[in-house]
């Protein structure tokens, strides 16, 4: 952790509105997209955004300098996306037609190609589609640590600092992700 | 030597960068002898490849800073400075300073009425022939304006709150499957002018288990005169995803079929022709594969033939 940032945290936690929602910049463009990711619904994660940060401000007296300020953080998105996936009752999932194109510069899309036809397009999107729905069935502890892991990037013992549990039970959500994964699109792979 | 199944474990850590160069070594060692794991290994590669389509979808700068003014909204609500508590104390001492305890407790009582007889003056008014602070149900659909402020669904309870747009912010609470609540929905996509509006009712109406006849109509009716692609887009879909009964065959085929004729949008048209395919239960009308064969799209003219190919009895040759 940079003295920027602990300067700013400290500040945060005497009630300095500014110097919290400058670390919100800091942070907040990885988060909506780990929470999209977690969710897949572009209005969910816009009032789950608002929830994550809104519990932050709540807690950061809490904090203890003890871990990295963005495991904690994460750790509050991650614990959010998880109860916000308990209490649905329906998994809801975003046809990205919506947001996107010359009518929407809300949102865009990071790692496609442009100049698609319409069947191509139409193609990755029922891919996408398959791969969510096979995310989907993960559990939410699988869920999480896969998403953080293969969407993220992040190391398996800054997972485990995440969700708050061992590098071994993180190792252990992972594989059986991994396995469930390959199981699942094991059909789609051989058409 | 080890077990194949600990090596399982091995090859994804390798897949991740997360093994050890002695693991890396056994594994190297292992998959050399054993062809069971050397497939295991090149299965999990594929599909580690393939999770990479799962489209990434992050937010504009005009996005961020949206949800950053609003969380400044919030935080600086949450953060007004709270009353003082001692206000109570101070009226209380006003109040009573001159009095005995025995005048406390009446002037405490006179006080209670004094409230309870301003609230049936105030909130307790008689209905008038020109109503506009309690609508009825009938009124309000008569209307050709939707006076809809919001919908709002909880997934959780699965309720809709109507805000409507009157003198005193009335709303319309119930369960999404109600009829009087599909038929609210079904007004408010057929009046609002607000597509944000429109598209949460669309959003709402996809939470039910089944849809009222009024609700199917005016999805059709929407989707012939609705202007923005995504709600369009949604709005087919639903229509393609509810139980076909005898009823609604017909109108959902004719509504269907006018999309795939003469919609711009070749999403929209593509999950039209995936909703007529499933009326017609995986068979080609002659009227789908006439719309489909002169399409633009290649991906339908292709999948009609293709329809066309597979039906044993074709119709037309």
């Amino acid at each position: 952790m940079g003295k920027e940032e602990e300067l700013l945290i400290r500040k945060a936690q005497r009630g300095n509105l500014k110097a919290f929602e400058d670390l919100v910049r800091c942070y907040d463009e990885k988060i909506m997209r780990l929470i999209y990711n977690m969710v897949n619904n572009v209005e969910d994660t816009r009032d789950i955004y608002q929830e994550v940060f809104l519990n932050a401000y709540k807690a950061i007296t809490k904090f203890r300098f003890e871990s990295e300020f963005y495991t904690w953080l994460y750790r509050i998105v991650v614990n959010r996306c998880i109860n916000f996936r308990k209490q649905k009752a329906r998994v809801q999932h975003d046809s990205l037609d919506n947001y996107l194109g010359e009518n929407n510069s809300s949102w865009k899309i990071l790692n496609t190609s442009e100049n698609k036809n319409p069947e191509e397009d139409y193609i990755n999107k029922e891919l996408n589609e398959l791969i969510q729905t096979s995310i989907d069935r993960l559990s939410a502890q699988q869920k999480s640590v896969f998403i953080l892991k293969h969407y993220h990037g992040y190391k398996l013992s800054e997972i485990a600092t995440i969700m708050n549990c061992s590098e071994g039970t993180v190792k252990n959500y992972m594989f059986r992700a991994v396995q469930k994964l390959k199981n699942h699109l094991r059909e789609y792979q051989q058409f | 030597m080890k077990k194949c199944e600990e090596i399982r474990e091995l090859i994804w850590l390798a897949m991740y960068d997360e093994i050890t160069s002695e693991q890396n070594s056994i594994l190297e060692n292992h998959l050399q002898t054993c062809s069971e794991c050397q497939l295991d290994y090149e299965e999990t590669r594929r599909t580690i490849t393939l999770l990479n389509n799962k489209l990434q979808l992050g937010a504009t700068e005009l996005q961020l800073e949206s949800s950053r003014t609003e969380l400044h909204e919030r935080l600086l609500f949450l953060t007004q400075p709270k009353l003082n508590k001692n206000w109570g104390a101070k009226l209380w001492q006003v109040i009573s300073l001159d009095f005995a305890p025995s005048w406390r407790f009446a002037t405490a009582v006179a006080l209670l009425f004094i409230g309870i007889f301003t609230g049936k003056f105030f909130f307790a008014m008689p209905r008038t022939g020109a109503d506009a602070f309690f609508p009825s149900l009938a009124e309000l659909l008569e209307s050709n304006i939707s006076n809809i402020e919001s919908v709002h669904y909880d997934p959780g309870t699965r309720q809709v709150a109507i805000k409507l747009n009157t003198l005193n912010d009335f709303t319309i609470r119930g369960d999404i499957e109600k009829p009087e609540i599909q038929l609210m929905l079904a007004h408010s996509l057929a009046n609002e002018e607000r597509p944000n509006v429109r598209l949460k009712s669309v959003r709402a109406l996809e939470q039910t288990r089944t849809l009222n006849d009024d609700a199917v109509h005016s999805l059709a009716d929407l989707i012939d005169s609705e202007e923005n692609t995504g709600i369009r887009l949604r709005a087919v879909k639903l229509l393609t995803s509810i139980p076909i009964t005898p009823a609604l065959k017909e109108v959902l085929a004719q509504t269907l079929l006018k999309v795939l004729l003469n919609d711009s949008n070749s999403a929209i048209r593509i999950e039209a022709f995936r909703g007529l395919s499933r009326i017609e239960n995986g068979a080609i009308a002659p009227a789908l594969f006439d719309a489909a064969k002169n399409d633009s799209s290649e991906f339908i003219r292709t999948k009609a033939q293709q329809m066309l190919e597979r039906t044993e009895n074709p119709v037309f040759p």
